[in-house]
């Protein structure tokens, strides 16, 4: 077992995680940043690199139009507020933007009513990279790759470190940090293989905040984007894009051909998603129907072939042509397309400098809910991670105390790791927690996901606790290294199991549909007033709340 | 149900040697990456292997297929198929290879961009082609130059482009030209062309430039 020491320990290496390591060491504070995957590989990577930025007098009211007014006042103030030179501090750390000589582009992706949107130049990859060297940069930063943190250790309500497993080096060990931030990101793998999300997007954050004694809220508030690729089995929900990825002219048709939807990139992620699942299940809960794009009318317009050109420039025809072939890629014939998990807006309650409940434990990013509410608009997720990652690094540095909080003995930590070792498989069995994974999230997907009603929501809940059950007798060994994966996705099991839970209660809790939680037993806004779900855990029991705004 | 045939190469601490497993899935009918998943999921839990996003983003699922390298994800699974870790890079365990050295390395070689502050106004194709660059480690398995143990006198081509990276930046200000010695570049005067999936042109833009006379 190795045992680490720092200011500041930070879970996860995407947006916000690397930008809030870097403001911290900025502030010449001690910095251990864990990534479960290599270091900086997250969804930030993979994204489309899109970024907003604070223009326009409609911002605010935009986010709280596509949050349909559950977002957290404070916190999108203090997302704006925060959001000064954020772009040219990328600059000037060597971020290049798409731009048309002296200007930057503006792009307008779903849900904003104005451009204000900044293209990266090379996808989300050159800011991962950006931001990966600019960290690197520093000398007080420890990095500890491909290592996983299973739990939070805390001590009558102060955090003080983490224990890890380092899957390739198939090595445990604890963390002792003043402050902990909670960046891990979301949870696209819940709703496999309907997601766009990395591998690793496993629910971490809210496992973590929850095992801690945090609270999460809104957790049923999980965004589909309208247009995942339906076929080949692989590559089901690889992203085509949000409703921009329509072009001004394309259409959403049934299996006969009929229209059912036009004048697309002026609506809501969350308004498209809806509709296609309901052409999909017919009005009932079940899927049934196939959905096609037809994008063919756009290459008749000049505003049509301008999108299609927008496009392929984002990188995002390249699945078309892979999975369907040219005539798609060329937006010459329909394909079929289905909704894809992408975003989790619920997330950990923190305050408008990202201290959660918790003393010592602070979250900032996709981990944080409260920020948009029941419906992200594109490009805000970046936004997002860059400013309350900034903002988060700055007061973790600050609080940051010179006396060692907590040190336990190696022996009693050793004990910290066989308990928790012993609460994931209690007994040798047979399961395989990659088929568990697969099962849970087939569950999720089918009675958790776009469409929900009680009677559903119940089975779900049902059929999640036999697989909590049917994890504590997996077939793993955990002393033999060719288990090292098993291990892995043995603690991300476990994490999809809690945040999985944490939807279920809170979709049930929820009795009206609003953004992207549609309940076909409440298919209206509820008439007494805006409220918001919160999911606490006391003495391992998980409870919803409604709490009025 | 129709069967088809992968051979993998698989090493563990107690394992070392080809491993043939039967998928039901037609040929070209899935992407390998899919195979292997399934292979993971339905067979054999302690088979190893790395991917992410699932489709051409994130470079984290090359392999050798059939003795060339490649992308699970990008490549449609056929009957047969022999399916290998990449090489010069150490194996982890079947076909997971290490990664955290690219960490070490980038830091070691200071290929980190120091760039003059303020607005950039023109960007090079150059620039923009160089940083596709997804750290699939291709190129070093495929390079008959790069040797994992020598990496610190010759770092080998995905370093290369990094430099590249710097190097075409449009507010370039490092001084590059101690940090070309230190990667070794000279090494790769006469190298055979060297292949991306991604498209970065390695021997024209990441080794031509930095070429120099002795």
């Amino acid at each position: 077992m190795e045992v680490y020491y720092s200011d500041i320990l930070c879970i996860g290496s995407g947006v916000a995680g690397l930008m809030s390591s870097i403001a911290a060491a900025e502030l010449n504070r001690k910095i251990c940043i864990v990534s479960k995957e290599p270091f900086s590989w997250g969804n930030t990577r993979i994204s489309g690199g899109v970024i907003a930025s604070n223009q326009g007098p409609s911002f605010f009211d935009d986010i709280l139009k596509s949050g349909e007014e559950l977002n957290s006042t404070k916190l999108v103030e203090t997302l704006l507020q925060e959001s000064d030179n954020i772009h040219d501090t990328l600059e000037d750390w060597g971020h290049v933007y798409q731009r048309d000589g002296k200007h930057k582009n503006k792009i307008k992706p779903g849900g904003h009513t104005e451009a204000r949107t900044y293209v990266s130049s090379y996808k989300g990859i050159s800011l991962g990279n950006i931001l990966r060297m600019r960290l690197l940069k520093e000398d007080n930063v420890q990095v500890l790759e491909e290592t996983a943190v299973c739990q939070i250790l805390v001590e009558g309500n102060r955090a003080y470190g983490a224990m890890c497993f380092n899957w390739v080096k198939n090595e445990w060990s604890v963390i002792y940090a003043s402050q902990i931030i909670l960046a891990s990101g979301g949870g696209g793998m819940l709703y496999a293989p309907h997601t766009d999300n990395m591998r690793s997007s496993t629910g971490d954050s809210y496992a973590l905040a929850l095992q801690a004694g945090a609270s999460l809220v809104d957790m049923e508030q999980v965004q589909f984007i309208p247009f995942g690729i339906a076929e080949p089995v692989g590559m089901v929900g690889i992203e085509v894009g949000d409703t921009a990825a329509a072009g001004p002219y394309g259409v959403l048709t049934n299996d006969n051909g009929e229209v059912f939807l036009d004048d697309i990139p002026n609506q809501t992620r969350e308004a498209v998603s809806r509709k296609i699942a309901l052409q999909m299940s017919g009005g009932t809960a079940d899927f049934r129907n196939t959905v096609w794009l037809d994008p063919s009318a756009n290459t008749k317009e000049v505003a049509g072939r301008k999108a299609w050109e927008n496009a392929k420039q984002a990188g995002s025809l390249e699945g078309l042509k892979y999975a369907y072939g040219a005539k798609s890629y060329k937006w010459k014939e329909p394909f079929k397309v289905v909704p894809t998990l992408h975003y989790i807006m619920g997330g950990v309650i923190v305050d408008h400098d990202g201290n959660t409940t918790v003393d010592g434990l602070m979250a900032a990013g996709e981990a944080v809910g409260g920020v948009h509410g029941a419906g992200r608009m594109g490009s805000m997720s970046l936004f997002e991670g860059l400013v309350f990652g900034r903002l988060v690094g700055h007061r973790a540095a600050e609080k940051v105390t010179g006396k060692r909080d907590q040190c336990v003995s190696k022996l009693v930590l050793q004990s910290f790791i066989d308990n928790y070792k012993k609460s994931l498989s209690n007994e040798k069995g047979v399961y395989s927690p990659f088929k568990l994974k697969d099962e849970l999230s087939s569950v999720m997907w089918q009675y958790a996901g776009l469409i929900r009603e009680e009677k559903g929501l119940r089975i779900a809940l049902d059929k999640v606790i036999q697989i909590e059950r049917k994890a504590q007798s997996l077939n793993i060994d955990w002393c033999n290294s060719a288990y090292r994966q098993v291990i892995l996705n043995t603690i991300e099991l476990k994490s999809m199991l809690v945040t999985a839970k944490s939807i279920i209660i809170s979709a049930l809790k929820r009795t009206e549909s609003r953004g992207s939680h549609f309940r076909l037993d409440y298919p209206n806004e509820s008439t007494l007033g805006l409220y918001n779900v919160r999911v606490n855990t006391s003495r391992d029991e998980m409870n919803a709340q409604i709490v009025y705004k | 149900m129709a069967f088809l045939t992968l051979s993998i190469k698989r090493k563990t601490d107690h394992l070392n040697e080809q491993v043939a497993y039967q998928v039901d899935a037609r040929d070209g009918e899935t992407t390998l990456l899919n195979a292997l998943q399934k292979i993971q999921t339905e067979q054999d839990p302690t088979l190893a292997i790395r991917y992410g996003c699932r489709f051409k983003d994130c470079g984290l699922c090359a392999v050798k297929v059939n003795g060339k390298e490649k992308m699970a994800c990008l490549t449609k699974v056929k009957n047969d198929m022999l399916v290998e870790p990449l090489d010069n890079v150490p194996v982890v365990q079947d076909l997971v290879v290490e990664r955290s050295y690219i960490t070490d390395t980038i830091i070691e070689k200071g290929l980190i961009p120091d760039t003059k502050s303020g607005e950039t106004t023109h960007v090079s194709e150059e620039y923009k082609a160089v940083n596709k660059c997804t750290d699939c480690q291709v190129c070093l398995s495929a390079s008959t130059l790069y040797s994992h143990e020598n990496r610190d006198a010759i770092a080998g081509p995905m370093f290369f482009v990094k430099l590249a990276q710097i190097y075409y930046h449009p507010q370039l200000s490092t001084n590059y030209e101690q940090k070309i010695k230190d990667l070794g570049i000279n090494h790769y005067k006469n190298s055979e062309v060297i292949p991306c999936p991604y498209g970065v042109p390695i021997n024209k833009l990441a080794i031509a430039p930095f070429l120099t006379e002795e």
